[in-house]
C-alpha cells in the first residue's frame, strides 16, 4: 500500500463518520493538507514518501473516530456527570433482577434474567439520554438548588402513613377486608393465616408497623426530621427486618403450603431489602455524627 | 501516621507525574483559538497556518488545528473559500467581521489575565 492509498483510506475513514452535508469539501480539504504535512516531511527526510512515513503522519493526527470528534463535536448521549447514577441504577437494577428470578426460578421462561436485564438497561439509556438532552436544551433544569436533608414532605409523609394505615389493616384484618369488598365472601382457604402465627407472630409486625406509623404522623405534623427520629426510624426498621426474619425461621404464616412457601420466598427478598436500606440510614447516621475527615490530624492511619 | 505520611508522599509524586503534561496541555488549549485568529487577519490556508504559528513558537497538531477551521468557520468566527495560486487546490481562512471583533475582545482579555497572572506568579 503506498503513501497516498493510506492517506486516502484515512480520509475516508474520517469523513465517513461527519454529516453527509460538507463531507465532500471536508474530505477535499483534509486531503490536501496530509498530502502537503506528507510532501514535507519526504523532503525533510529526503526520501519519497512511503506507507510508514504516511502512518507516522496520521499517527500523530489521531484515530479517524477523534479527529471526526474534532471536526464536529457530539454531545454525549449520557452526561458524563451522570456516570455514576446511571452505574448504580444499572448495578442496583440488575441485583434486584437477580433476586426476583431467584425467586421465580421455577416458573420463570429460559434467559428471562438475561432479557430482564438488558431491557432494564436500555430504559436506563434511554431515559439518562432524554435526561441529558433536556438539560441541554433546558439549562435552567440542570441549575443545582439547595436541599435541606432533614425537611419531610408533608403530604408525601402523609401519604405513606395512610398507605401504612391500610397495610396494617388489610394484614391484620384480611378475611373482613376481603369479606368488605366482596359483599360478604369468605377468604378463599389459600390466603388464610396459621393459627398461631395469626395468635403470636403477626402481632408483633403490626405493632411495629403501628409504632411507625405514629413516628410517620409526627414527622408530617412537625415537617422535620431529628436525629432522634431518625434514630426511631432505623430502629423500626431493623424491628421489621427481625420480626420477618423470625416469621422466615419459625413455622408456618399460612395454612395452604403452598403459598406459604410463595410467601416466604418474597419474604426473604423483602428482608434482604430492607436489611440493606437500614444498613445505609444506620451508616447514614453514623457519619453524620462523625464530620471530621478521614485524614485530618490526629485520626490514626 | 507513618503510613499516611508515606503513602501520601507516593501519591503526590505518582499524580504529579501524571498531570503535569495534562495540565500543560489544558493551558495551551486555552490560548489556541486566540493564536489562531490573530493570524487570520491576513488569508491562511491550514498548513501555512500551522507553519506561522510553528515559527512563531506556538506549534499546534495539525489533528487539532484543521478541525479548528472548520468549527470557528462554523461559528461564524472565521470565513474561507477554496483558491488555485502556487500549487494544488487550497481551502484559505481569514477573520470574518465577527472574528475580529471577537479577537479584539479575545486580546483584551487576554492582556487582563496576563497582568494578574503576573500578579499571582510574583
Amino acid at each position: 500500500m503506498d503513501a497516498h492509498t493510506v492517506i486516502e483510506a484515512y480520509v475516508r475513514d474520517v469523513t465517513a463518520r461527519l454529516p453527509s452535508r460538507g463531507r465532500a469539501d471536508v474530505a477535499m480539504e483534509l486531503r490536501a493538507l496530509l498530502n502537503e504535512e506528507l510532501a514535507a516531511r519526504a523532503r525533510d527526510a529526503g526520501r519519497p514518501a512511503d506507507q510508514a512515513m504516511a502512518m507516522d503522519l496520521l499517527a500523530g493526527f489521531g484515530p479517524p473516530s477523534q479527529v471526526a470528534q474534532r471536526y464536529r463535536p457530539e454531545a454525549p448521549l449520557i452526561d458524563p456527570a451522570d456516570t455514576r447514577p446511571f452505574l448504580v441504577a444499572a448495578l442496583v437494577g440488575a441485583a434486584v433482577l437477580g433476586a426476583l428470578a431467584s425467586v421465580a426460578q421455577p416458573h420463570a421462561p429460559q434467559n428471562s434474567l438475561t432479557n430482564a436485564v438488558l431491557a432494564w438497561l436500555g430504559v436506563l439509556v434511554v431515559v439518562f439520554a432524554i435526561r441529558s438532552w433536556a438539560k441541554r436544551r433546558w439549562p435552567a433544569l440542570g441549575a443545582w438548588r439547595p436541599r435541606d436533608p432533614d425537611q419531610a414532605s408533608r403530604p408525601g409523609v402523609a401519604a405513606l402513613v395512610a398507605v401504612m394505615a391500610l397495610g396494617i389493616v388489610c394484614y391484620g384484618a384480611p378475611d373482613r377486608i376481603f369479606a368488605a369488598f366482596t359483599g360478604g365472601a369468605r377468604l378463599p382457604a389459600t390466603l388464610a393465616y396459621d393459627p398461631g402465627f395469626a395468635a403470636t407472630r403477626l402481632p408483633w409486625l403490626l405493632a411495629v408497623w403501628g409504632l411507625t406509623a405514629a413516628l410517620y404522623a409526627w414527622i408530617a405534623i412537625v415537617g422535620r426530621w431529628r436525629p432522634l427520629t431518625r434514630r426511631v426510624d432505623a430502629a423500626s426498621k431493623l424491628g421489621v427486618v427481625l420480626i420477618l426474619a423470625w416469621f422466615l425461621a419459625d413455622g408456618p404464616m399460612f395454612q395452604a403450603a403452598a403459598t406459604d412457601r410463595t410467601v416466604k420466598a418474597w419474604l426473604a427478598l423483602i428482608v434482604i431489602g430492607l436489611l440493606v436500606e437500614a444498613t445505609i440510614k444506620i451508616i447514614g447516621i453514623a457519619r453524620a455524627a462523625q464530620p471530621t475527615p478521614p485524614n485530618a490530624p490526629g485520626v490514626a492511619a | 501516621m507513618y503510613r499516611v505520611a508515606h503513602y501520601t508522599r507516593w501519591h503526590m509524586v505518582e499524580v504529579g507525574e501524571q498531570v503535569g503534561p495534562k495540565l500543560e496541555l489544558e493551558l495551551r488549549r486555552g490560548v489556541v483559538v486566540i493564536a489562531v485568529l490573530s493570524q487570520l487577519t491576513t488569508p491562511q490556508y491550514g498548513y501555512s497556518l500551522r507553519q506561522a504559528l510553528a515559527a512563531k513558537g506556538m506549534p499546534i497538531e495539525e489533528g487539532t488545528l484543521y478541525p479548528l477551521l472548520r468549527r470557528l468557520e462554523g461559528q461564524g468566527l472565521l470565513a474561507s473559500e477554496w483558491r488555485i495560486e502556487d500549487g494544488p487546490p487550497r481551502r484559505y481562512y481569514w477573520l470574518s467581521h465577527e472574528g475580529a471583533a471577537a479577537l479584539k475582545r479575545l486580546a483584551a482579555d487576554w492582556r487582563g489575565l496576563v497582568c494578574t497572572m503576573e500578579g499571582l506568579l510574583a
